[in-house]
């Protein structure tokens, strides 16, 4: 993958194995909805760090980040669960969720990546096998189906985009075995 | 907070934009400026785009699993000229499955399957786990997987494709490879073979020398020459439908350009062998070529009555 940066490289391999710690850790403050959105986030503020080799743990400075965004944003927020706010002042940015699920749960589950991409529509399914799992060029898929090189991209894109928007939810599943707090947004006035 | 609701369709579409960006870059078709640029101007652009490339990775290490995966499976090869085949792989186990809606790879382990090109005809064939075949023209291929996987060619070129952790034997008229993963390219010469390793390596027959990357190896009569070759572009050329010359001569460059023609080019007038030629040109359609050496050189193409070229001074 040659249009991969330097600093891309480094979130595939050290970030993104974490991604279910950062997500259980939004979502424990901020609430499923937006738990998502604060990891995106997080994930655009780790993507501009310009010294990121010196960061010896990724997954603690990615938690830190998701912590202080989830502070800033409860601040900001006109109403808020008071328990949170001071639970938030008072934890340390320790990683809330145990290691035993937190560690790449699943990221690298190739039987889930499988039965995901079998669950795509058929033709795009077959194209992503036949791209990525066998190995053939796109111009050979093509020929082999007979379609267009353009069509062949386009069940590639779709294909990509629905697998990754699928583990991304995934991921929010597992969230729910940590303990937390009630998720359930119980608004107080302050 | 307001107008959370539609941040996550937000994502949803950023998602698809990035993997139609990689999606067109894996199929080289897309503007890597424009790309670039794209991905500059948000840094929720980078973020989706490194976040779809993480699966896109994760896919490539299930082409190497699954080659362990199923290894016990026992059905036939499923390559592109058979696609009926892969309804005998419904009843297979259920993880075959999977493999089968794939239009997907297996094998049985008794008989060698084939695979075979006609002139300028070119074919990418999944042969094995791991393995991956594409016939230049004019071309015949054998194989039979196991451990290692074993390769015949019997006809014409081959380029090679072997996945981690397999293993390959490629027998040839010039004698035996042993390869390891890697990228190689097989041609057959008279009755020798042409090797040039890519990337990987191996061991021919029971020589004592290893061959490897950026090797080009003559195998004749069960004996090893090494040739240097600084650049390895034009030995691979013809997988993008190209020929690529650098200062050869027009009996080289017609040898080569006639290998993809069923109507070939001759000479008419023993003067024009001398000419040497440097240049790109696609072997699908030889017009381009004949173009150039009649703005170049001012060479006559006539078509005669069986079909054939001939070329002479204009």
């Amino acid at each position: 993958m040659g249009w991969l940066r330097d600093i891309d490289r480094w979130f595939l391999a050290e970030v993104l194995p974490h991604a279910v710690a950062y997500r259980a850790k939004a979502a424990h403050f901020c609430g499923r909805d937006d738990a998502d959105d604060l990891v995106q986030e997080a994930y655009a503020r780790v993507l501009k760090t310009p010294d990121f080799r010196a960061i010896v743990s990724a997954r603690g400075f990615v938690l830190t980040i998701v912590h202080n965004l989830a502070l800033e944003r409860l601040r900001r927020a006109n109403v808020v669960r008071i328990d949170l706010l001071a639970s938030l002042d008072m934890l340390d940015v320790a990683d809330p969720a145990p290691d035993a699920f937190a560690v790449a749960a699943g990221r690298s589950d190739m039987q889930r990546l499988l039965h995901l991409i079998d669950g795509l529509p058929p033709q795009c399914a077959r194209v992503l096998h036949m791209r990525k799992i066998q190995g053939m060029p796109p111009i050979a898929i093509a020929e082999a189906l007979s379609i267009s090189v353009s069509t062949v991209e386009k069940h590639i894109a779709k294909g990509l985009a629905l697998v990754t928007k699928a583990r991304r939810d995934s991921e929010a599943q597992v969230e729910e075995v940590c303990p937390a707090f009630p998720k359930s947004r119980s608004v107080t006035l302050t | 907070m307001s107008g959370l609701s539609e941040i996550p369709q937000r994502h949803a579409d950023l998602t698809d934009e990035a993997a139609a960006w990689l999606a067109a870059l894996d199929a080289g078709s897309a503007d890597v400026a424009a790309f670039e640029a794209w991905r500059e101007a948000d840094i929720r652009h980078a973020v989706a785009f490194v976040e779809v490339a993480g699966t896109w990775r994760d896919m490539d290490a299930l082409r190497i699993a699954q080659g362990d995966m199923h290894r016990d499976v026992v059905a036939e090869p499923v390559v592109a000229e058979r696609p009926g085949r892969r309804n005998i792989l419904r009843a297979a186990a259920s993880v075959a499955v999977v493999v089968v809606a794939g239009g997907g790879f297996a094998y049985r382990a008794t008989a060698r399957d084939m695979a075979t090109t006609a002139v300028g005809q070119r074919k990418t064939v999944a042969a094995a786990p791991g393995l991956s075949l594409d016939l230049n023209t004019d071309s015949r291929v054998y194989w039979k997987d196991g451990t290692p996987t074993r390769v015949w060619l019997e006809r014409g070129e081959i380029a090679v494709r072997l996945g981690r952790a397999h293993r390959l034997e490629l027998s040839t008229p010039g004698g035996r490879f042993r390869l390891e993963p890697g990228a190689y390219n097989a041609r057959l010469r008279g009755a020798g073979c042409e090797l040039a390793v890519l990337a990987g390596g191996g061991m021919f027959e029971s020589a004592a020398r290893r061959i490897g990357a950026g090797d080009v190896a003559l195998a004749n009569g069960g004996q090893l020459t090494l040739r240097d070759v600084a650049d390895l572009g034009p030995v691979t050329a013809w997988q993008h439908d190209t020929l690529v010359l650098n200062g050869q001569s027009l009996d080289y460059a017609l040898a080569e350009m006639n290998r993809y023609l069923p109507g070939k080019i001759v000479i008419g007038d023993p003067d024009l062998s001398r000419l040497r030629l440097g240049g790109t040109f696609a072997t699908t359609d030889p017009g381009e070529f004949l173009r150039a050496l009649r703005t170049s050189f001012g060479v006559r193409a006539t078509t005669s009555a069986n079909g054939g070229i001939v070329l002479t001074r204009a």
